[in-house]
């Protein structure tokens, strides 16, 4: 049972790893990428939101806030993976009273982010 | 703001604290960002506070996943509803309840009670029992409101809870909590992100702060004696309730 217990720590430990570092680096990317940018723009663009639908408009301007705001969205979505994640593991070791547990955590997170959008 | 962060991230890790306490007392008095945006932009860099750390935690099997993930149901409905409800009341009330926070959480590193049990806790992190569920999670539920409505981690309240009500060794009720925060934290933070209350270069700035600080805090741990920074830090907090006080009765500052 304690080699099992070790795998998902694994797992789970790993995702949130990669998370939070790629979160990082693109922050940090598009922190050099605003700063490198011309003062003005920056000005303009200072009190904007984060949002979904930004990132995509962002992106069409070619804006270093592309990359901040994709930074902060893996950031934020890394818990929800590793819900998934803790999720699929419980499915492989047929722990299914844990999975059901998972599930339900997942259905508020998602639930939570679904309302958001409509 | 990523220098304010980094200091954030620095001390929040050196002390055990999530950083969520810093950051906003930084936003609002320093920066005179308003109270919930400033919220909001602080459960973002508690995320990645919490996961950074808890990646390690995790790794090392000091966090108890089951647990941690059935607590996270009451948890993260608790942090959706806080989140809600501080949409709804004033700013100036918000800056109140937090500056009561502050003041708990410097009242409660006087008692330096959790750190000696800390070192004399010998029990097996392997083998324990949890009891106590129904009331861990009413308490949980209590800790993701205070973290979705003042943008904080709740590990203040979690980790007592399970370590005294549930008969989690402390070690483990440490990192379980720190596991949880990132969920709690999530869920309060959309909550925010719905209402454009997260500033990108704000948030941003801040993040990537208060990560490196986080990163490289957790490697100056053990350089450090940490007994004199605490009680500098008790006097820091004690400082900033007031300032927060005074915020939230719109009587400017008092320095």
């Amino acid at each position: 049972m304690n080699n099992k217990k070790d795998k998902i720590d694994v797992w789970v430990g790993n995702v949130l790893l990669v998370g939070s570092y790629a979160a990082a680096v693109l922050l940090l990317a598009g922190l050099f990428a605003l700063l490198l940018s011309d003062q003005t723009s920056t000005a303009r663009l200072q009190s904007k939101p984060l949002s979904f639908s930004g990132f995509f408009s962002h992106l069409k301007d070619r804006s270093p806030l592309t990359l901040l705001n994709l930074g902060i969205l893996v950031m934020m979505l890394t818990p929800l993976l590793r819900v998934i994640t803790a999720g699929l593991s419980f499915f492989l070791e047929k722990d299914y009273k844990y999975l059901l547990i998972a599930s339900g955590v997942l259905i508020i997170l998602l639930a939570n982010i679904i309302s958001i959008l409509i | 703001m990523a220098i304010g962060g980094l200091i954030a991230g620095l001390f929040g890790s050196l002390l055990g604290l999530g950083g969520g306490v810093l950051i906003i007392p930084m936003l609002t008095l320093v920066f005179g960002i308003p109270m919930k945006e400033a919220v909001g932009t602080s459960l973002i860099c508690v995320i990645a506070t919490s996961s950074g750390a808890a990646s390690l935690y995790v790794k090392k099997h000091m966090a108890d996943i089951r647990l941690g993930m059935t607590l996270e149901l009451a948890t993260t409905i608790g942090a959706i509803v806080g989140g809600l409800v501080a949409g709804i009341i004033k700013p100036e009330v918000l800056a109140i309840l937090f500056s009561l926070l502050l003041a708990y959480i410097a009242f409660s590193m006087t008692r330096k009670r959790a750190e000696k049990n800390l070192e004399a806790d010998s029990s097996n992190p392997e083998d324990y029992q949890v009891n106590n569920l129904p009331l861990g999670m009413g308490a949980s539920f209590f800790a993701g409101n205070i973290s979705g409505l003042l943008g904080v981690g709740g590990g203040v309240i979690k980790v007592p809870t399970m370590y005294l009500l549930m008969g989690v060794p402390l070690k483990v009720a440490a990192a379980t909590s720190n596991f949880m925060i990132g969920v709690t934290a999530t869920a309060g933070a959309f909550v925010y992100f719905a209402r454009g209350e997260v500033d990108l270069l704000v948030s941003g700035s801040t993040m990537i702060g208060v990560f490196l600080g986080a990163l490289i805090g957790s490697r100056m741990l053990h350089l450090i004696k940490t007994e004199y920074m605490k009680r500098a830090f008790i006097i820091v907090l004690l400082y900033l309730s007031l300032e927060m006080l005074l915020k939230g009765l719109n009587l400017g500052f008092l320095f």
